[in-house]
């Protein structure tokens, strides 16, 4: 038996099959769980939660002429940026808003992703988004503009420009050298290749 | 976790004897290793309080760690500063090693910190913190070898859980555990971040060799998390925080207090230079930098201003040991602790103080506690001249680290110590909260220093000294130039 698509399971969904849903949920758990995590650690799970009860009441309004995922990142996007302007700047007070934080240095060890992810980590949220979709949950260009609310040249421009300063910030972060070689002269591969690596951000986040 | 693991993981029972220490509780607890109030105890009824920090069981048969604790005490063994918390021992028991350490019957930094709820440190109080280690880090910068060679050591995890606060006011740098010599240093390899996210320098981010200005770059983030009240480096994970170190990316201090001096942010920018060059080049300098702001303000950088903040922010000094603690050690632990292995097991109730143990608990607690108190800092003195007074009987510190970051994302092999509550050997558990009970802190973090006994333990003997000492809330006006009012 092959395994059913989004749309399958969306369909058997609506009609009356509840476990439909919870098998959307368990299979795109971990990527809307990372698009929080690494941004707001202390909320991630909260905010994961409220994603997918957003989709299970919009689902019925789904027309499926985007896939599911971009569908529920189009709703995580929302939850994301809503939570962001709720919570004041980027200062953190002592004894009062000490959140936790997700993805550490044990979690990654390879020296390359290291740096890539402290660079990735310093562009603004935007192209950080744009990256994240496109590297690490292969959305094409035309998905992430509707998940994000852009024209797909835009999203273009952000990739581009994201890339961009990825390798000014690594330049910056790194002396010459073998190390920053490889991350200049490979550096789409292994921003693709920290997806997985990311993905397990959500499990290190303590309950 | 077999069962001697679960045995250990609730600490050692009071009582327990290593050597000629007998424990009293455990007062700290880390990754690596724990430490306890523990008494040494002499010929002559000569009895005194130190502290005792132990690897923990489970790294105590590993090479790198015991390599890594013997390192710690060698290198504490050479510093001898007011602002540096002094070892005293090191020993082996059953296989196992400890360092003894002066006990500093005090508060890390971070808890005051944390006490203040996001609001800064008054400016006098974080600076007399911040100066009294520098005192202390400057004379580990220039530490040299027998033959009179530099050591170049860099501490590299400076940070406000590893900044003691004594309740007499004195301050002290511990924790030398990842402390090392310039040219075996490098901060990236893989997943061997040494230090604290939160508190590294651009170059430690970047994987760059080290020096002594690479702790410069964290007494500036210091000097802006205590006078500003919140965090100079943060995000949602330690990518994020290393990345904005490495580019020393901060919040501008004008941005967060519009009335932030332009005098002591410009000291604050040269302290975080991103390029070390531009930095201060020695912790000295530092210190005569904030001095001579303090100067300008008509200030002077003393310890009495910390006492009324531990005091303000903590209540009244509480005893070091409780009525219980202090009843049982007066007695012979041997003849009251039947097993006492250091693998873990039994632990043995108390038995309940009579009248005669009572009687023996003062005099002993007395004893014990005047140490303490005779030792009065002088309160006009700048800390670094003031403390020497406190290191010759009470000693030292624990060298416990409340995780800074959040706890589960401390790098390893850096030891963050959550310190536990009291365990006092009675019946009676003390239910006081502590007052600055932090909702987001571990439910144990809080030392149980904090809580008032449930018994008056023996009452402090003040030295006849203690007229010389104004109650902590108190402090006379002559200590302050004219016209200045904290």
């Amino acid at each position: 038996m092959s395994v059913p698509s989004d749309n399958e399971l969306l369909q058997a969904w609506r009609g009356g099959d509840g476990s439909a849903f919870e098998e959307l949920t368990r299979r795109h758990y971990v990527s809307i769980r990372r698009f929080f995590d690494l941004r707001v650690a202390g909320a991630a799970d909260d905010l994961t939660q409220q994603t997918f009860l957003g989709a299970l009441e919009a689902a019925s309004r789904f027309r499926g002429d985007a896939s599911f995922r971009t569908f529920l990142f189009a709703i995580a996007h929302k939850q994301l940026l809503r939570s962001l302007r709720e919570r004041p700047a980027a200062i953190e007070r002592f004894g009062v808003d000490e959140a936790p934080t997700s993805l550490s240095m044990i979690a990654v060890r390879q020296q390359e992703h290291q740096f890539l992810l402290m660079a990735l980590t310093q562009l603004p949220l935007e192209l950080q988004l744009v990256t994240e979709l496109y590297y690490w949950e292969n959305l094409r260009t035309a998905e992430i503009g509707e998940a994000l609310s852009l024209n797909p040249s835009t999203v273009a421009g952000r990739l581009a420009r994201a890339r961009e300063l990825l390798g000014e910030h690594l330049t910056q972060m790194t002396r010459p050298g073998p190390l920053r070689d490889r991350l200049l002269g490979d550096l789409e591969q292994i921003t693709r290749a920290l997806g997985p690596v990311t993905a397990g951000a959500n499990t290190r986040t303590p309950p | 976790m077999d069962a001697t693991h679960v045995a250990r993981a609730l600490g050692l029972p009071p009582g327990t004897r290593i050597g000629r220490y007998t424990l009293v509780r455990r007062v700290a607890m880390g990754g690596m290793a724990e430490v306890y109030l523990a008494q040494l105890r002499g010929a002559e009824r000569f009895a005194k309080l130190v502290a005792l920090k132990l690897i923990l069981p489970q790294f105590a048969g590993d090479p790198e760690f015991a390599r890594m604790f013997l390192d710690e005490a060698r290198l504490a063994s050479r510093l001898q500063h007011p602002n540096v918390t002094a070892v005293l021992d090191f020993g082996e028991y059953q296989g196992e090693h400890f360092i003894t350490m002066e006990f500093v019957h005090g508060r890390h930094l971070l808890e005051l910190m944390r006490a203040h709820r996001g609001r800064p440190l008054a400016r006098d109080v974080a600076l007399t913190i911040v100066s009294g280690v520098a005192a202390g880090l400057h004379h580990m910068h220039e530490l040299r070898d027998h033959d009179g060679s530099p050591l170049g050591l860099v501490h590299r995890d400076v940070s406000p859980s590893n900044v003691l606060l004594s309740y007499e006011g004195a301050v002290k740098l511990t924790d030398f555990g990842i402390a090392k010599a310039v040219e075996h240093t490098s901060a990236t390899r893989t997943g061997a971040f040494k230090g604290k996210v939160g508190y590294a320098s651009p170059e430690q981010c970047r994987g760059e060799p080290i020096d002594r200005r690479s702790d410069l770059f964290a007494l500036g983030i210091l000097l802006y998390e205590t006078t500003l009240g919140a965090r100079a480096f943060s995000g949602p994970n330690e990518f994020a925080v290393l990345g904005r170190v490495a580019r020393a990316d901060y919040v501008p201090p004008s941005q967060i207090d519009p009335d932030y001096p332009p005098a002591l942010a410009e000291i604050v920018a040269k302290a975080l230079a991103v390029d070390p060059a531009d930095r201060f080049a020695t912790a000295a300098l530092l210190a005569d930098a904030l001095d001579g702001y303090a100067h300008a303000q008509h200030w002077r950088l003393a310890p009495a201003r910390v006492v009324e903040a531990m005091t303000t922010h903590f209540g009244e000094t509480p005893p070091i040991t409780s009525a219980d603690e202090a009843s049982w050690l007066a007695t012979d632990p041997s003849t009251r602790v039947a097993a006492t292995s250091l693998a873990g097991a039994s632990i043995v109730a108390p038995t309940p103080a009579g009248p005669r143990r009572r009687l023996a608990a003062t005099i002993a607690g007395t004893l014990a506690l005047v140490g303490t108190t005779a030792v009065a800092v002088t309160l006009v003195a700048r800390p670094s001249e003031a403390t020497p007074s406190a290191a010759p009987v009470v000693d030292t510190a624990p060298a416990a680290a409340t995780d800074e970051a959040p706890p589960s994302v401390a790098p390893v092999l850096v030891p963050t110590v959550v310190i536990a509550a009291p365990a006092a050997p009675s019946t009676a558990a003390p239910s006081t909260a502590a007052p600055s009970a932090d909702p987001t802190a571990a439910p144990n973090a809080e030392p149980a220093v904090d809580v008032e006994p449930p018994n008056k333990g023996p009452k402090r003997r003040r030295p006849t000294k203690r007229a010389d000492k104004p109650a902590a809330a108190a402090v006379p006006d002559n200590l302050y130039p004219p016209g200045y009012r904290p």
